[in-house]
């Protein structure tokens, strides 16, 4: 493999791994206050899909449909939070598993009964096609949004987290969450704001996903939900920095498979991403950035 | 062992597996004399039992550990499978399987050695893969398993040469009949539920309660993990046996997540914590797709572990969440059924001596 065709892959990587690292936030941020692993999470990208699916259908411009899109998976998340996982607050891991689970389900079977259950093709602008020629690489437009879009999303959210008090709470919350409420942080204030930012991730993956595939779908929600758990157990449930550096091992390991396996074995490139991950979990069981103190 | 403990452990067992038993027998008997009618209950009944089965499998793990397995529909795809490789005629073989092996090509084995081999592989795979997965906390381990499964279909949708892809595989001989069926559904009760009173099974609940708690008085939660992972994973191979040589074509769809949520869902509804909840929650769900199947009118035909299309599957999510929410641990909670009998007896005829849940099945309310 040449030093070009390397390069190239490093950017496929990048820009692969931004968007898995921007979903893997989003999951493990709620994991954090509520010990949570929130299954609906990949329906909030669906949700972002369809509503810019049904806005450009009826002649909305593209960056509209975009801000609209993000804000309905925003108030999604937010309904989800106040309807279905209120009340079961304090239940056990599993529970809230297969109710987030159970909640995904029927929001991709709302799509498949009023939509369509056929896959609908979205435009995104032209300019995504396009590409520039840095030397021998060719870099499309999308790759570069997705990077910057990325990258500024988590310069973003770090700020907050370890700038804004709203912030520094959520972070308590996640260490502690009793302790964070005896200090004055309000329970049902962080656990809000978790989904608020949880949806607007969600939200603004679901962009970059959408006009990377082309299409929705009712069922498009569950490889980014797969990808996001997996990449969020890498790094060690619980942590966010363990949930990026997860989604750019993830990206990484699956454009590694697709570029190095002879075309014979193409289809089984997931299978063996998957493999390494379980390999990774193997030796660090917790995984990479797991937090040190054992969660009561 | 001692005496007094393992005589009451089977008279536990006997008392708890017996009144499903006859529950599951009147079913039987039902389907028995509605066959030749052309009735779908021929179908329906035979297909309950083996998910009877597959939802047992799941209990055995997740109902005893409390932790998540998405991956047993991955097993029961082994099974089917490996029944396929060993019980489709030879004519057919050739023109379903491109680069099968000669020596399998000829194999035409007949029912029960299919289904002992058929296990035996799926044993083989979850030993392999359960002594990295049971070393993993729950949350890495319930991640891992959902690998499984998305592993275990991107093999069975791309080894065209011996799956044949997502076309899937057909020509299967009918051997599993109604009372094959239900033979292995009480065979799988019986096992589920001396596991679940067994040493291992006692470990594990101690384990799902608290972790710490069970680590600290000696119980070792890996290794109890580990031999509940590979035992429920048999079984659920062995269902995957069963269930393809009643329907006798199958696709890798099939063993993909419709199939985990629907499996999940009885658990959900009938109760994880006890046999009878996971028997009563695959009747529910079977009940409950066949109503909504007849209420969409789509024509009755051979329908599959329930097959659901996109109401059926909604509603039952729905009637899954509200259980999550209103009645966290199913229906039966944490009694079986024959302690519920129990129960009523001792609230309408109270006093009685004698009366009231043994010592192996004192459960607590509620959690």
């Amino acid at each position: 493999m040449s030093a070009a065709e390397i390069g190239q892959q490093m950017i496929n990587a990048l820009s692969l791994g931004s968007m898995y690292a921007l979903l893997a936030l989003g999951l493990a941020l709620v994991f954090g206050v509520m010990g949570l692993v929130n299954f609906a999470y990949g329906e909030l990208l669906t949700i972002t899909g369809y509503t810019m699916y049904l806005l450009t259908l009826n002649g909305v411009e593209w960056w509209i449909a975009v801000i609209v899109g993000i804000a309905f998976a925003t108030i999604a998340s937010l309904l989800m939070e106040r309807f279905a996982f209120r009340p079961l607050r304090n239940a056990s891991f599993l529970t809230l598993l297969f109710s987030s689970f159970a909640l995904a389900v029927i929001i991709q079977n709302v799509f498949r009964a009023t939509v369509s259950p056929r896959t609908k093709g979205i435009e995104g602008p032209t300019l995504f096609i396009r590409a520039i020629h840095i030397g021998p690489l060719s870099i499309s437009w999308l790759s570069i949004i997705t990077i910057t879009v990325g990258v500024a999303c988590l310069l973003g959210l770090l700020l907050f987290m370890r700038t804004s008090i709203a912030g520094i709470g959520m972070r308590a919350a996640a260490e502690n969450f009793a302790v964070a409420r005896l200090m004055g942080v309000k329970a049902n204030r962080v656990i809000a704001l978790a989904f608020v930012i949880s949806g607007l991730l969600a939200g603004v993956a679901g962009v970059l996903w959408i006009s990377r595939s082309g299409s929705v779908d009712p069922g498009m929600g569950f490889t980014p939900i797969l990808k996001a758990f997996i990449a969020t157990v890498i790094g060690g449930l619980g942590s966010l920095p363990g949930a990026v550096l997860g989604g750019f091992i993830l990206a990484a390991a699956e454009v590694f498979f697709i570029a190095v396996l002879p075309t014979s074995v193409a289809p089984f490139s997931d299978p063996f991403a998957l493999l390494l991950v379980i390999v990774i979990l193997y030796f660090k069981p917790n995984g990479l950035l797991a937090p040190v103190a054992e969660r009561a | 062992m001692n005496r007094l403990r393992s005589s009451l452990y089977f008279r536990n067992v006997t008392k708890t597996s017996g009144l499903i038993i006859a529950f599951l027998l009147i079913i039987a008997v039902v389907g028995a004399l509605s066959a030749g009618t052309g009735s779908s209950l021929t179908l329906i009944i035979p297909n309950f039992f083996i998910t009877v089965i597959i939802v047992i499998a799941l209990q055995m793990f997740t109902g005893n550990s409390g932790v998540v397995s998405w991956g047993h529909s991955a097993f029961v795809g082994i099974g089917a499978y490996v029944t396929a490789w060993l019980t489709v005629p030879a004519v057919i073989k050739s023109d379903v399987f491109d680069s099968m092996p000669s020596w399998l090509l000829n194999a035409e084995w007949s029912f029960l050695p299919s289904i002992v081999v058929a296990t035996a592989a799926g044993t083989i795979v979850a030993a392999l893969i359960g002594i990295v997965l049971c070393r993993m906390k729950e949350t890495a381990m319930a991640m891992s398993t959902l690998a499984l499964l998305v592993i275990a279909h991107g093999v069975y949708a791309n080894w065209f040469g011996m799956t044949r892809g997502a076309q899937g595989v057909y020509g299967l001989p009918q051997n599993t009949t109604l009372w094959g069926a239900f033979g292995f559904a009480c065979f799988a009760v019986i096992v589920g539920v001396m596991f679940r009173d067994s040493r291992v099974g006692l470990r594990l609940q101690a384990s799902r309660e608290d972790p710490l708690a069970a680590e600290a008085t000696g119980v070792s939660v890996v290794k109890s993990r580990y031999i509940a992972w590979v035992a429920s994973a048999a079984l659920a191979a062995l269902s995957g046996s069963v269930w393809a040589q009643f329907n006798l074509a199958f696709d890798p769809s099939q063993f993909y997540y419709t199939q985990v949520f629907a499996v999940l869902s009885m658990l959900v509804i009938g109760g994880m914590a006890t046999m009878s909840g996971a028997v009563i929650g695959a009747g529910v769900v079977t009940v409950i797709s066949q109503v909504l199947y007849n209420l969409e009118g789509g024509s009755f035909f051979g329908m599959e572990v329930p097959r659901i299309s996109g109401l059926q599957q909604m509603i039952l999510a729905i009637i899954t969440l509200l259980i999550l929410i209103y009645r966290r641990n199913g229906i039966l909670s944490w009694w079986e059924l024959d302690e519920w009998v129990r129960k009523g007896k001792d609230r309408f005829f109270p006093g009685r001596p004698g009366s009231g849940a043994g010592p192996l099945s004192d459960k607590k309310d509620g959690v």
